[in-house]
Parts: structure tokens; C-alpha cells; sequence
């Protein structure tokens, strides 16, 4: 049973949010500066733990849609940087647990945004996000599998914000 | 009852798929319209689409016209009551 109610279903509820994601990149350069704010359109139908919104439903039920951490929100408000300042990490290998925006269809409601798990070297820490190059991710969950499945990236910048916990890869610190 | 569709307008489209059996509604932008079919838009990346749906007119039962609440503070956010 989803830990939503179902009884909030119902295409009532219409909602304009702007929201942030993680970047993948193929190219051997990074061409980052800052994270595009993507704006989505739907039917809030919870936002207990994430904010899960549904674009298209089916004989009354939410069809295609996205969960997306509430810590991905573009809000008006200041940011706290609730982590640890890993700068001095730079450069060297390191383990990031955070949680991805999922985009669902076919009715297949994700109870939870999907926890995930990237690690490589550390190349740079801006103000809001971790640059990890030579990037290995892996989506975990009932069945372990790599993302993304098409291609190897060469650069992961994940936001700050998406962050849950952080693994160094030696003891020393 | 259908509207008439104009680029950027947020709608709430009822529509008939697989054989009438099912009875879908959609809610997105219009991003682009034709004299056979309309396609919603549902997020943006700047002006780029991500997810559309694609609808044909002549299964269109009913569309509307909505403002979306805009969600731009926590204060936005706590306001939202669902029921």
C-alpha cells in the first residue's frame, strides 16, 4: 500500500513549482556554472515526505507524473548548507548518498524519490552542488542497477541540497 | 465543451484513449496546436519541453482553462491544504 493517502487523489489541486536536478555529463569538459530550474505543471497529490504531482491520470487515478525531494524546490528562502564544508576533500575520492527526482508513468506511483549512490574523485565543491568526475552511480533499491544505463559520464554535479550522507574513502579524517 | 487552444496556456484536458475505455485527463501548457491535435507540455526546462502528451482533437470530451498556484516560498508550500 503507498503511505499516501489515496484519498487525496483528484485533479484539484493545480500547482506551478520550479525545481532543480542532478547533471549528468558525457563531454570530456565541464560546462557547468549553474543548476537549469526546470518548472513543472500538475495535479499536487501529496507532499508529505516529497512532493509528488501527477501530469496525466486514468479513470481517476494519477498516471505519469514526478516525486520530487522537497530540498530540490526553488524556494525563495535562504539555503543552509546543513553539510559539512568538504572542500578540503578536493581531489580526492569520495562517496555521495542523496535522493533523485523520479519520473513515473503507467501508474506506477513511486513511494519514495529513489536513493542513490555516486562516487569518484572529488573535483569541485561550489556553493550548491559537489563536482564529481569519472563519476560511478548506482540507483539503490530492491534491485541494484547503474545510472544512467546508456553511457559512462564523465561529470555527476549533484546539488547540496539532494545530499543524505557522505562516505570518505579513508580513514585518516 | 472544448476551448480554443493558444500557446502557453495552462489547461486541463479530458479525453477518450484505447478503444473509449479509458477516460485520461491531462494538465499542461499548450505548446503547440494543429487542426488535428494539441500537445500539453508538462515541465520545462527554459522554453525546451521534457514530457508532453500528444492529444487528438476529435478525442477531446472537455478542456478548460487553470491558474496554477505558484509555489515560490515555504510559506507557499505550508498554505497547501489537501484534502
Amino acid at each position: 500500500m503507498p503511505s499516501f493517502n489515496i484519498l487525496k487523489y483528484g485533479m484539484n489541486k493545480f500547482v506551478a513549482i520550479r525545481y532543480i536536478d542532478a547533471l549528468y555529463y558525457t563531454e570530456t569538459v565541464l560546462d557547468y556554472t549553474v543548476f537549469p530550474v526546470h518548472i513543472t505543471v500538475g495535479n499536487l497529490i501529496d507532499l508529505t515526505q516529497d512532493i509528488l504531482i501527477s501530469f496525466t491520470e486514468r479513470n481517476g487515478e494519477p498516471c505519469e507524473g514526478l516525486r520530487i525531494p522537497k530540498k530540490a524546490l526553488v524556494l525563495n528562502e535562504k539555503k543552509e548548507d546543513t553539510l559539512s564544508d568538504l572542500s578540503f576533500r578536493v581531489g580526492l575520492d569520495i562517496g555521495l548518498y542523496w535522493k533523485d527526482v523520479v519520473h513515473f508513468t503507467d501508474c506506477q506511483i513511486p513511494e519514495a524519490c529513489t536513493p542513490m549512490y555516486s562516487e569518484g574523485l572529488l573535483l569541485e565543491v561550489t556553493s550548491d552542488a559537489y563536482i564529481i568526475k569519472d563519476p560511478n552511480t548506482i540507483k539503490i533499491g530492491k534491485k541494484i542497477a547503474n545510472h544512467p544505463l546508456d553511457g559512462k559520464p564523465t561529470f555527476i554535479v549533484i546539488p547540496k541540497s539532494f545530499v543524505t550522507d557522505i562516505k570518505f574513502y579513508d580513514n585518516k579524517l | 465543451m472544448t476551448i480554443n487552444y493558444k500557446k502557453g496556456d495552462t489547461v486541463l484536458v479530458t479525453y477518450k484513449r484505447v478503444n473509449y475505455t479509458h477516460i485520461m485527463k491531462s494538465v499542461g501548457v499548450v505548446f503547440e496546436v494543429s487542426d488535428k491535435e494539441v500537445v500539453l507540455a508538462h515541465n520545462f526546462t527554459g522554453l525546451t519541453p521534457i514530457d508532453t502528451t500528444k492529444i487528438a482533437l476529435d478525442k477531446i470530451i472537455e478542456s478548460k482553462g487553470i491558474i496554477p498556484t505558484n509555489i515560490n516560498s515555504p510559506d507557499d508550500l505550508k498554505s497547501l491544504k489537501l484534502v
